[in-house]
Formats: C-alpha cells, sequence, structure tokens
C-alpha cells in the first residue's frame, strides 16, 4: 500500500504531467468501466447533502391527510391535491419531481422521524451532534473523519487529501479528523498555483520549490497547532490541485445541471472529481437557508426545487457515466421545524424530521414512523428513529465499516440497502 | 489559581531580563527568535533548527511589540506607520489606538466614496460596501475602531443572504460609532437595528405571535452561551422584544434603515425570564447583569487580540473589569492590550489571520494603501477603477478577492459568524491566498529587498529554512523583487497573526 510519505514524494515527481491519470487515483475509471452491480467496497462513494438551517420535515413529506397538520399550518401548508402521493396518508412536497420518480423507481429510501433523545434546539450544538455522531457534540473529529482514520488503519486507502472532499470553502465539521488530510475545493479551475510575477518576461518562474520548503520545515519552528497545520495544507494543495489539473480535461458531464444553482455546481463538482477517478471515498455538499423563521413558503419552495433539480441531474450523470452503483446519497438538517407555524408564515426550531437516502444501492420505500401530531413534546415532535441508526445502516452494509467502534455504540441498522 | 504574594500571570512582567534568563535556561528555544542578520546566528540556528519550537526573545524588540500591537488592535501597518507608533513607546501606541477620537479621520472620509443609502438596493450594492469597508481598514487612521468594527460583525451578525446592502451599510456605522461602548448600550441598539431585526425576524415578532429567533440567538451566541437558560427563557423574551417595526413599506424590507417602537405591536404581559417575572421589554432582558456574558465576552475579546482559549484567571478578571466598568468594552480592551500575556510568547503568531487581515494586512503593507498603485486607482499596472468613486475597482477587486479564502464582508456564513482559526486554514483556502499574493504583487510590483519586505510584514522573524529560501532565492532571480513580495506574504509566517 502506498505510505502517506510515498504518497506525497511521489506526487511532487512530473509523474501528473501530460493528462494520464496517475494510477493512484485510477480507481474510478477502472470501476466505471466494469460498472458491476455490486460495487467493490473500496469503489464505494457516499455524498452527503446538508440542508443547513434546519429543514420543514413536515413541508417536505408531508402527512396529507392528517387534521393536526391542517390546524397547525393555517398559512404554510402544503395542499393534499399538490402534494405527491408516496401512499394515501403522505406526500411529497411538489417540488420534489425527481426524488419522487426516483421513489417510484425503488432508489429513494425515507427514513421518517428521525432525531435523537433530549433534542438541542441551537443549531449550531444540533449540528455538532449530527456532524460528530455524539449527542455531547463538541469539536472533535467528525463522523465520517474517523471513518477515514479507519480506511487508512486498514490499509484501504492510499490516504490523500481528496477521499474526503468538502465542497466550499470550509471542511465540513464530519470530515474533520485529526489523523487524516481532507480537502475543500470550490472549483477547480481556480484550484491552480499560479506563476510567479516575473515569469512575464521570461522563463517561468516556479513557486512550488520555495513554496514546498517553507511548509515542510515551519512545524518544526512554530509552535502547535498551526506549524503542522500550514505544512501538511499546502503540501496536500499543491499534489491534489496537479491531480485535479491533469483530469480535469477529460470531464464531460452526461447531464445538463441547472445554472444559477449552487447546489447544482457542488454537485457537478463532485461527479466530476468521481468521474477522473481521484479516489473520493466521501464528499459534502452544503444547501443553505433553511432556517425560516419567517415567510418560509416561497423560499422552502425554491430551496426544495433546486435540490431536487441538482440531484436529478448529479443522479443522470452518474449513470451515464455508469457510476451510480458505487454512489450512495444521504441528506441531512439539524433539525426540522415547529409543528406549529409562528405568527411570521414562518416557523421556528424544531425536532425531528425525515432523512433521505438515495441511489441505486438503496432499496427503496418508507422507513420508520410517520409522526404523531397529537404526541408533542413542548410543541414539537418526538423522534422514533435515531439518526446514528441511520449511520450505522451507511457505515455497516454500505460501507462495510464497524459501525459501533466509529459510532461509539450499537444503535442497530434499517433494512434500507439493496442485498 | 496563582498563589498570594505571587503576581497574577497577565500581571507577572515580561522584562528583557526575563526573556534573557528564559533563553539562557533554554539555548535552543530562544533561537526561532531569527534575526535574519548575523551569518554566526545563522550557523546556531542550522544546528539546532530541528529542535526548536516557541517565539521566545522575540518581544523584547520594541518594534516587534508594537508591530504586534498593529496586527491585532488594526490591519497591521506601512514601514512609515511602524516607526511612527514605535517613536511613541509601547505605551503611547496602544494609549493611540484606543483614544482614537483624539485621531482625525479627514483623510479617510475625503478619499472614501460618499455613499447614499438610498442607491445601494441595485444588484451592485454588495460590491459598493464591501469595497468601502475594506478602503476604510486600509486608509484609516484609527485602525482600532475598524477592528472592533469587524469583531462586532463577527459576533452580532447580519447577512446579504437576508439583509439587503442598505441596512448593512448602517449596521456597520453603528458598529463603528459605538465600537467602544458598553455592551448593554450597544445591544439596545442592535435589538432594534433593521439589519438585525432582519436577520433574525424581530421585524416581524409581534404581540400574540412571537417570534423566537432574535430571542435565541441572543442568548445562545451573543450573551451567556448554551447551559445559562431554559427553552422557556427563549419563549418568553421572544415575548419581550415585540413591539419594533422597520419603517417600510412591505416590499421594500430588504432595504429598511429604519424602526420604531409601534406599543400595540409589543406583548406587555408578565414575563419570566432567568427566575424573575415583570412586564419586560427588550431593554430590559439586555440589560439584565449576568456574569456568564461577562466571561464569555470577555474571553472572546481576549481571544480576538491575544490568544485563544486563555486561563480562566484572565477570563475572571477580565469579567470583574467589565462589570465593575458598567460592561464597558473600552475598559476591557484597554486592559487586554496592557497586559503581559498579550505581549507573551503565547500570544506571538497564536492566530490566524482571517482573509480580511491578510488581505489588509498585504495592501497595507505595501505602502498604506494609499499610496500603493493597487489602492489608489492610479499608476500603470492597475486596474481601472469601475465604480465607487477613487479606487473603487481596486478595492472592489480585493474585497472579491476574499472569497475563494473563506470570507466575504457582510456575508458570514450564518448567525454564529465566521469559525476562526484553524478552519481558515484548508488546501483550497490556502492556496487561494498564495495566489493572491501573486496576483497582489503582479499588479503592484515591488522595488523592496528582501531585508525590507521581511521587515514589513513578518517582523523579520521567519524560520531558518524560509529565511535560507528566500535568499538563494533572492540570489537566483536577481531583480524578481515582485515574486519577492508574493513569497513573502505566501510564507506560513504571514498566515499567522
Amino acid at each position: 500500500m502506498f505510505s502517506r510519505r510515498d504518497f506525497l514524494k511521489q506526487g511532487l515527481l512530473p509523474v501528473f504531467a501530460g493528462s494520464a491519470v496517475p494510477t493512484v487515483f485510477a480507481n474510478g475509471v477502472a470501476a466505471s468501466a466494469a460498472d458491476s452491480p455490486n460495487a467493490p467496497i473500496s469503489d464505494r462513494v457516499l455524498v452527503l447533502v446538508q440542508l443547513a438551517g434546519g429543514n420543514d420535515g413536515l413541508n417536505t413529506v408531508i402527512p396529507t391527510q392528517d387534521g393536526a397538520y391542517h390546524d397547525a399550518r393555517p398559512t404554510l401548508r402544503v395542499d393534499a391535491a399538490t402534494a405527491l402521493p408516496l401512499t394515501a396518508s403522505l406526500g411529497l412536497h411538489p417540488n420534489l419531481k425527481n426524488l419522487k420518480a426516483r421513489f417510484d423507481a425503488g432508489q429513494l429510501a425515507i427514513v421518517q422521524g428521525v432525531g435523537y433523545p433530549s433534542p438541542n434546539l441551537s443549531h449550531f450544538a444540533s449540528m455538532s451532534i449530527w456532524e460528530t455522531a455524539s449527542v455531547q457534540g463538541g469539536i472533535g473529529d467528525g463522523w465520517l473523519g474517523r471513518y477515514l482514520n479507519y480506511l487508512d488503519q486498514v490499509g484501504e486507502s492510499p490516504n490523500h487529501a481528496l477521499e474526503g472532499l468538502s465542497v466550499g470553502p470550509l471542511i465540513a465539521p464530519e470530515l474533520r479528523s485529526q489523523k487524516t488530510a481532507t480537502a475543500a475545493l470550490q472549483d477547480i479551475q481556480s484550484f491552480r498555483l499560479q506563476p510567479l510575477p516575473s515569469s512575464g518576461h521570461g522563463t517561468p518562474v516556479d513557486a512550488e520549490n520555495p513554496l514546498m520548503k517553507f511548509y515542510g520545515a515551519f512545524h518544526k519552528t512554530s509552535p502547535a497547532p498551526y506549524g503542522a497545520l500550514l505544512d501538511t495544507t499546502l503540501t496536500e494543495a499543491l499534489t491534489s490541485s496537479k491531480a485535479l489539473q491533469a483530469t480535469d480535461k477529460a470531464y464531460q458531464p452526461k447531464a445538463t445541471y441547472p445554472d444559477r444553482s449552487p447546489i447544482a455546481s457542488s454537485l457537478r463538482l463532485v461527479a466530476e472529481t468521481l468521474v477522473s477517478g481521484l479516489g473520493v471515498r466521501v464528499a459534502h455538499v452544503t444547501l443553505g437557508g433553511f432556517d425560516n423563521h419567517s415567510n418560509e413558503k416561497p423560499v422552502h419552495d425554491r430551496l426544495l426545487a433546486d435540490l431536487d433539480a441538482a440531484l436529478g441531474a448529479f443522479l443522470l450523470d452518474l449513470e451515464g457515466h455508469g457510476l451510480a452503483d458505487r454512489v450512495l446519497i444521504m441528506t441531512w438538517s439539524e433539525f426540522g421545524r415547529r409543528v406549529t407555524e409562528n405568527g411570521s408564515r414562518g416557523t421556528d426550531h424544531g425536532t425531528a424530521a425525515p432523512m433521505f437516502v438515495l441511489g441505486a444501492p438503496v432499496k427503496g420505500g418508507l422507513y420508520g414512523e410517520t409522526p404523531n401530531l397529537k404526541a408533542l413534546n413542548n410543541g414539537n415532535l418526538q423522534f422514533t428513529t435515531d439518526f446514528r441508526a441511520v449511520y450505522a445502516t451507511v457505515l455497516q452494509g454500505y460501507l462495510k465499516a464497524p459501525a459501533s467502534d466509529l459510532l461509539g455504540g450499537d444503535f442497530g441498522t434499517i433494512p434500507l440497502l439493496k442485498a | 489559581m496563582e498563589q498570594t504574594g505571587s503576581p497574577p500571570i497577565w500581571r507577572r512582567p515580561v522584562t528583557r531580563r526575563a526573556v534573557l534568563a528564559a533563553g539562557a535556561t533554554g539555548a535552543a528555544a530562544t533561537a526561532v527568535a531569527v534575526l535574519w542578520k548575523g551569518d554566526a546566528l545563522g550557523q546556531v540556528l542550522n544546528h539546532i533548527r530541528d529542535t526548536t519550537h516557541g517565539y521566545q526573545g522575540v518581544f523584547a524588540s520594541q518594534r516587534v511589540r508594537v508591530a504586534h500591537l498593529l496586527r491585532r488592535a488594526g490591519f497591521g501597518a506601512t514601514p512609515a506607520e511602524l516607526d511612527r507608533y514605535t517613536a511613541m513607546g509601547v505605551t503611547g501606541a496602544s494609549s493611540a489606538l484606543l483614544n482614537y477620537q483624539a485621531t482625525s479621520n479627514q483623510a479617510l472620509e475625503a478619499a472614501l466614496p460618499s455613499i447614499d443609502p438610498a442607491t445601494l438596493a441595485g444588484g451592485k450594492g454588495a460590491g459598493t460596501i464591501q469595497a468601502w469597508w475594506l478602503q476604510r481598514m486600509l486608509q484609516t487612521a484609527r485602525p482600532l475602531e475598524e477592528r472592533m468594527t469587524l469583531f462586532w460583525h463577527g459576533l452580532l451578525t447580519s447577512g446579504l443572504d437576508k439583509v439587503g446592502p442598505a441596512p448593512l451599510f448602517i449596521q456597520n456605522q453603528l458598529f463603528r460609532t459605538m465600537a467602544l461602548a458598553n455592551f448593554d448600550d450597544l445591544l439596545k441598539a442592535v435589538s432594534k437595528d433593521p439589519a438585525m431585526m432582519l436577520y433574525l425576524d424581530t421585524e416581524t415578532n409581534r404581540k400574540g405571535r412571537p417570534n423566537e429567533n432574535y430571542a435565541r440567538e441572543l442568548m445562545e451566541l451573543f450573551t451567556t452561551g448554551i447551559g445559562h437558560y431554559t427553552e422557556d427563557d427563549v419563549r418568553e423574551s421572544a415575548r419581550a422584544f415585540t413591539g419594533w417595526t422597520l419603517n417600510t413599506t412591505p416590499k421594500d424590507r430588504r432595504n429598511a434603515t429604519a424602526s420604531s417602537f409601534v406599543a400595540r405591536y409589543h406583548d406587555d404581559g408578565l414575563k419570566t425570564f432567568l427566575g424573575k417575572t415583570g412586564n419586560f421589554t427588550g431593554d430590559d432582558i439586555v440589560e439584565m447583569p449576568l456574569r456568564a456574558t461577562a466571561e464569555r465576552l470577555t474571553a472572546r475579546l481576549f481571544g480576538f487580540f491575544a490568544y485563544p482559549n486563555p486561563d480562566p484567571a484572565i477570563v475572571h478578571h477580565l469579567a470583574d473589569v467589565f462589570q465593575q466598568n458598567r460592561y464597558s468594552i473600552r475598559a476591557v480592551v484597554s486592559e487586554i492590550l496592557a497586559m503581559d500575556a498579550f505581549y507573551s510568547e503565547q500570544a506571538y503568531r497564536s492566530l490566524v489571520k482571517s482573509p480580511a487581515e491578510f488581505v489588509a494586512q498585504s495592501l497595507r503593507g505595501l505602502s498604506g494603501g494609499a499610496a500603493s498603485p493597487w489602492t489608489s486607482g492610479g499608476g500603470p499596472a492597475s486596474p481601472s477603477p469601475s465604480g465607487g468613486g477613487q479606487g473603487g475597482g481596486a478595492f472592489r477587486q480585493a474585497a472579491t478577492a476574499m472569497a475563494p479564502m473563506g470570507q466575504v464582508l457582510f456575508y458570514p456564513p450564518n448567525v454564529a459568524g465566521w469559525p476562526a482559526g484553524s478552519s481558515w486554514i484548508n488546501s483550497s483556502t490556502l492556496l487561494s491566498r498564495v495566489n493572491f499574493a501573486t496576483a497582489l504583487a503582479q499588479k503592484a510590483g515591488s522595488a523592496a529587498s528582501l531585508d525590507q519586505l521581511l521587515a514589513t510584514f513578518v517582523d523579520g522573524t521567519v524560520s531558518p529554512t524560509t529565511h535560507d529560501t528566500l535568499t538563494q532565492f533572492a540570489h537566483d532571480n536577481p531583480g524578481a523583487s515582485a515574486d519577492l513580495l508574493s513569497l513573502t506574504l505566501s510564507t506560513p509566517e504571514f498566515q499567522l497573526n
């Protein structure tokens, strides 16, 4: 197995020159050619979609026949007539057309009533609980950071920066790891080192050599934690940017992603890294704007439409590249909203909400219990499925990793994956 | 924690003698405080470079102390500014920074474009106020005032995702006017500030249909923090904040610039908040003296200026100062800047520059913003101004350049503001910083020597490897001054503050 050090050394050699895909990144391309129904475990990818701000679960998966829902949402309720029916009493928000099609095709699992004991109504405390899979929250490794650490331990991974990919300017806390480097990426074109100014006047002047020296030794003289962090990060940045540049031109999307949609751009970038075979194992994208305390309807309608269009294009693109069997998509949000709408045509912070698990590896259908709007706690839904059971399902059943070790307990699993 | 008779750690003097003594007991440890001059020293450093940790002795230099002060209480300095503040001595420099009302900012005000909030509603409004604020950071004669404005923007957040540029422009001036005011006065003003009312929905918080958003974040993020209140306290205090409304039509909500109190919207019933019952208003809520707020806010201020995670004794002391001075921010900041802990080894380069600090210090260090071709809108290499007055285009460009580094002014990622520290550093943001340094050096050019660059940007204090590498580069590439500027701004040393 490649050690981290070997990888870094290798990465600095001209192995990336030209358009050849370096062998260490070649997994994806090889696997896409094979396109087996049961992708090898080492090729399986998890894509997390964060609905930041607290998605209104009741207006996403709608209890269309529930009088209590009708009464609690005088201005915000979604009409039973417009909802996309899942069962006689449940419907998807009308803007989730692609998801409805995937549900009908048996590729969307909807887990209802997901939460955790003693719910925290703070965005940040609750996000941290979901991100660390610990009801204490905190700033430790994220649950997927622990998974990446595990991959390194068992020699399952080349341990390079792109195995954990956060789309956006910051590393997603789920991927945070004290041991394993992960990358944040906004777009591939700008993710390259520009030549120094004098390059314009003749021979190119290379910044890489001095930068590698600065950032090869800074940790020795600078106190923790930033010395080591800076050294590792710059080294990983130069290495992974070269890998990306080498493969950038090869990708042609096989679906039309919506314009002017940040979530679509984010998923397109994930697709590009997967098609290019850069060794991504877990990716994280974010759609923000769900904290709708006032005037919720137009905002929430648009967000769900954006989410649906982006996921629809992403799945088509993966299918076009023969990657669909390798990719599992999971949505999460820090909490749902209060059952009864507030006086501002919005909803305040709530508790349990549904999660979507999506993709070819999924056995579609409804899981968990439909929320009981007559058994509220302080106006909030009581959870019936612990989110860590969903995590355990993905870790144990899909990624074949030891879920109870990684989650610090046994939370059971849900039979939402294909055998 | 301190024994009687021994001065508390933040008061323990760091004398030159103490520094030298520390150096003598750990010769290796002093070596990081590298001055780039002196071959003999260089040889010693080469010998022990792998074993050196820390920055002991670095503050023996008055100039380094003042440069550190200007990075923390301002946005860096030109060589001329550094000369001027160093001549005042550290105490004089702190005092000048703190008592900024005595300093005229006329030159800045004259250079700034005049902005009519009514014209900000269009698509270019966000870029206009971002460029305007960056210009202030670069050209202000009152650095601490601007620094505190950034502090309040990061704590009492509002953002362009929900609020138009005009109310954010008004709010930014509120933060500047009250930069060192009493905290309860600031909170009272912020509770009624149109941008905040829009961002956290106070504008729709009415008697009989309360909206919890502001009440919750006030407790969780702005004051006590989690663990000092209950969900009931959130619900009850939301009622107290009812009654304020925006002076605007529903269509123009996002651009509201004024608010007023309407008695019939206010819930004047009894509320029970933190164990007390009364017919409280929002002002009553923020006036309640809370020790948890005092400790949390002063710890955050200390972390903003000095170093993160201070010893509890420091926090207790600062919270005492805060409460004894009727929640005066000025008193706390003044105390922090006078602490020896502020000039301790633990403080030196203990913070990561935020993108705003990185960009502003880069530009300010060039030649004060005003004289630099990058920022003045003049000079052959400069981009042409595209609006917003003199140099607006260039300021706009520089403000925009912060985005791929992870920060957009007036657009925090969420109500908790920007996560600081290591969150600023990842492969993407760090590469963006390096590329910004190159773009800046390309546009601005440089005639400075390596020694001048190091003195201006990194106190002449870099690791032996950084120093050797730059020296070698300068030797191998004679005349590549702009490259040296780019590389200096790209050093790991300059990423830290």
